[in-house]
């Protein structure tokens, strides 16, 4: 990056006398260059950005250089055509101008093979035939030691064997797997399983992933799944999840023993205010039917004054 | 053949152990004579719910029966983990229908020998149906209450929103009809004060106490009830004078004190306890004014002012209501209130076509008022004085037919006596007379006597004048009175008519003793008098207007 710049400011003088005056210079040019020639501020004080974009601050100089070259090159057209003789230097000239834009090219493929501050990578959660996202910032590296992600891999291959044995390994080695990610493995395990034709195996999977889904959840999944229910306002999962959550109370650690108490106080707030908005439904619906009815009975008799 | 059932019998005997059983159960200590209470425990995973209801019921000794075969499938389908100890089984069952979406309903054992609780398992309550509510508040209630239990009082949620819970469940119970109950939690909330809903809570036990009230039949418990709620009203006026509950307390210690006077045995009683309520609120009264509480001041002013027996009073009340600036912000209640009042104030200063109006918008409005009987009462009244006879007769029918059962006796006897006005204004005497005298025979409405003997003198009859107040005559009170002194009316102008008046005085120095009034005795000796005069006996007539008879 520094020697993109040390290129632009050899680059503006040897545009000549004619490009290179300052009143033709646009402000913002002047302000870089102003920039690059003064001291760096101190961190910190005001005015400074928190941290310097290095790829974003190279970006800008290709560009500007590229820029520069590009109406360096105008303008040295626009002398050949309108002056039919050839000044003296001209032909040093063109060349200093072809350097000038290979430099820019050879400035831009630096900046873009700089490395880019890309998120680590998360572990892919969905099976492999889950749709890439719309559009990403940059596809992560795939983890070369990921068995999940391996066995995505084979699978593509439709080496669905190795997939299998990938993901039963995958299982055996993490007995703690969270039970979302153990419930994506069963269910590719099931389908390549079918893909071989080994339907009881298939079968057997998807009896384990609907018996995860149904009962084998830890307090913390519990708890977990009820906070989500209660966010989006899903009253019959609450129910459904805090019953669970207390018919295992005995395994709830020290840590989850505060969610009985939240438990019941939301059942018990779940089914109040489910019968209270009913209720006052009715009575709005009542009410409606009570005044069209005197309406169309009476004709709406107001009140005696 | 022997061997063979043999061998089957060995084979039996070998099959494999019947798996053990889901729950364990034990006795948990009870007091002594109370029955032990049975919990349970378990720790099993990947266990369907029908077969967890199912192990549920054979531990403990109850029948299970499903709704259906789509909601069995159902519970068959859903799995749960259990680990749980020391737990009441209807807890449990609770837990596992929650857990699979549904809901159980208990139903004890019947008292015969062997009979086993049941356990109901159905689909979720519909909350569009009343039942549906009343059983989502049940169960609202039931979760409140484990929140509540004691092994997590320990705990900080609880001791956060405990109070909070209190009152939410009080409400609860309160909108289930469970009066009682919301009153005990009503009071443990306010119990923990200082809080923010300790006044709430005072307001809430005087409303449920003023509820229970309104629902006895016995006056008793309606005045005890009544008393309570004056109880509770006062406290925010003594603890808490500066909290904005302060407001709704003044209208709860009028109603109560209201509800104390119309629970009263005796009149007097009962004006006393009106007098109290308009001095309560003549006495609050300046901290509401200009405030829309002022409206309920003022129906509560007015019931008290007819529960004195002041109909103009309340019919100046209703005017000055009616020109507040909150007038168009009356409740539905409030309105119907206000037409009721407006009605009865209206007859008694004899606005009667404003009286009409009135209460002819009230019986449109109140559909299942207990006020709508007195109200036909006061519109037959209304309609008589306008001389709309056959309404007249129409809404007395009605007062007599249907709500006569409902009515106080003044209010009994009113409607009785606008029955039987607009039945003779109506020219049907013969009929009404007939009726009237075998009500009264009946011994019914002894105090209607004295009316009927009325209509019958303005009608010439005397004979069954005197036979209809008979039954009071030998009576020691007001009534009596005035049934000896129609009888010496009906005898003057029997003997007037008759020609015959010489027998009259005799007749009526036999009664005049026994009329302990001054003023009917005072007649009762002018009509002596006047017999005498027209007789030419000018010396009798003159002792006879003295008060002296002879």
């Amino acid at each position: 990056m520094s020697e993109t710049k040390a290129e632009q400011k050899s680059a503006a003088p040897a545009a000549g006398p004619a490009a290179a005056t300052p009143a033709e210079l646009a402000p913002s040019q002047l302000a870089d260059l102003m920039a690059a020639g003064g001291s760096v501020p101190p961190p910190g004080a005001p005015g400074t950005r928190p941290g310097p974009d290095l790829d974003a601050e190279a970006l800008q100089a290709a560009q500007r250089a590229i820029a520069e070259g590009e109406r360096a090159l105008q303008r040295a057209r626009a002398q050949l055509g309108g002056e039919p003789a050839r000044p003296p230097g001209s032909r040093r000239r063109e060349l200093a101008l072809r350097l000038l834009l290979a430099a820019n090219v050879l400035a831009m493929l630096v900046v873009a093979l700089l490395p880019t501050k890309a998120p680590k990578p998360q572990p892919v959660a969905g099976p492999a035939a889950a749709p890439a996202p719309a559009a990403p910032p940059a596809p992560a590296a795939p983890r070369t030691d990921d068995k999940y992600v391996l066995a995505m891999v084979a699978a593509g291959n439709r080496d669905y064997r190795k997939a299998i044995d990938l993901l039963e390994a995958s299982l055996q080695e993490s007995p703690r797997m969270a039970p979302s990610a153990r419930a994506n493995v069963m269910l590719a395990l099931e389908h390549y399983h079918a893909q071989l034709g080994n339907l009881t195996m298939a079968q057997e999977y998807r009896r384990k992933v609907q018996a995860l889904h149904d009962s084998h959840l830890l307090p913390d999944d519990l708890v977990a799944m009820a906070e989500a229910a209660a966010a989006n306002g899903d009253q019959e999962s609450l129910r459904r999840v805090w019953a669970r959550f207390l018919l295992q109370q005995r395994q709830v650690p020290a840590s989850l023993y505060k969610h009985l108490a939240a438990a019941y106080l939301q059942l018990g707030d779940s089914y109040r205010n489910e019968a209270d908005a009913a209720a006052e439904r009715q009575r709005l619906q009542e009410l409606s039917a009570a005044a069209a009815r005197l309406q169309e009975t009476t004709g709406g008799v107001g009140a005696v004054k | 053949m022997n061997a063979a059932a043999l061998a089957l019998a060995v084979c039996l005997q070998a099959s494999p152990q019947q798996p053990e059983p889901l729950f364990t159960v034990r006795a948990a200590a009870a007091a002594p004579g109370a029955v032990p209470r049975q919990l349970v425990a378990a720790d099993r995973r990947l266990v369907d719910c029908l077969t967890t209801l199912r192990g549920l019921c054979a531990a403990v000794g109850w029948s299970l029966a499903i709704e259906s075969d789509p909601l069995q499938n159902d519970l068959a389908f859903q799995s749960v983990d259990l680990n749980l100890a020391d737990q009441e089984p209807r807890l449990v069952a609770q837990l596992v229908a929650t857990a699979a979406g549904a809901d159980v309903v208990f139903d004890e054992a019947a008292t015969i020998e062997g009979a086993r609780p049941t356990l109901h398992v159905v689909r979720r309550p519909d909350a569009s149906t009343e039942s549906g509510r009343q059983r989502l508040r049940s169960l609202a209630g039931q979760w409140y209450r484990s929140f509540l239990r004691d092994e997590l009082q320990h705990e900080p949620l609880v001791d956060e929103q405990g109070v909070q819970v209190r009152m939410n469940l009080g409400q609860v119970l309160v909108d289930s009809g469970d009066l009682e109950s919301a009153i005990g939690f009503f009071t443990a909330a306010f119990d923990r004060r200082p809080h923010d809903s300790a006044a709430a809570a005072v307001l809430r036990i005087a409303e449920c106490h003023l509820d229970l009230a309104r629902g006895q039949a016995d006056r008793a418990a309606q005045l005890a009830h009544c008393q309570e709620a004056e109880r509770w009203a006062r406290r925010v006026f003594e603890s808490m004078p500066s909290a904005p509950e302060a407001t709704p307390a003044t209208i709860l210690l009028g109603r109560s004190l209201l509800g104390q006077a119309r629970a009263e045995p005796t009149i007097a009683a009962a004006r006393g306890r009106a007098e109290a309520c308009q001095a309560e609120l003549r006495a609050r009264v300046m901290r509401l004014v200009d405030s829309v509480e002022m409206l309920d001041v003022w129906l509560l002013a007015a019931e008290a002012h007819v529960l004195l027996g002041q109909p103009a009073k309340v019919h100046e009340t209703m005017l000055t209501l009616r020109e507040s600036p909150y007038f168009d912000e009356l409740s539905p209640r409030q309105f119907l209130d206000y037409h009721w009042l407006l009605g009865f104030g209206a007859i008694g200063v004899q606005k009667t076509d404003l009286a009409m109006r009135a209460l002819e918008w009230f019986l449109i409005h109140a559909e299942n008022d207990p006020r709508r009987g007195t109200a036909h009462v006061l519109l037959a009244e209304a309609y008589l004085a306008e001389r709309r006879l056959l309404q007249a007769r129409a809404a007395s029918v009605e007062a007599r037919l249907r709500h006569l059962g409902t009515m106080t006796p003044d209010w009994r006897r009113r409607a009785l006596e606008v029955w039987a006005r607009s039945a003779l204004a109506l020219g049907d005497r013969e009929s009404a007379f007939l009726e009237l005298e075998q009500m009264i025979a009946r011994g019914e409405e002894p105090e209607l006597a004295l009316f009927v003997a009325d209509q019958m003198i303005a009608d010439r009859q005397w004979e069954r004048a005197i036979a209809v107040v008979r039954g009071l005559l030998d009576l020691d009170a007001p009534a009596g009175d005035q049934a000896r002194f129609k009888k010496v009316q009906a005898l003057y102008e029997q003997a007037s008519a008759g020609g015959h008046l010489e027998d009259f005085p005799p007749l009526a120095i036999a009664l005049a003793p026994r009329i302990g009034d001054p003023g009917l005795r005072g007649r009762t000796a002018t009509l002596i008098g006047d017999a005498y005069a027209r007789l030419g006996r000018v010396e009798h007539a003159a002792d006879a207007y003295r008060g002296i008879l002879r």
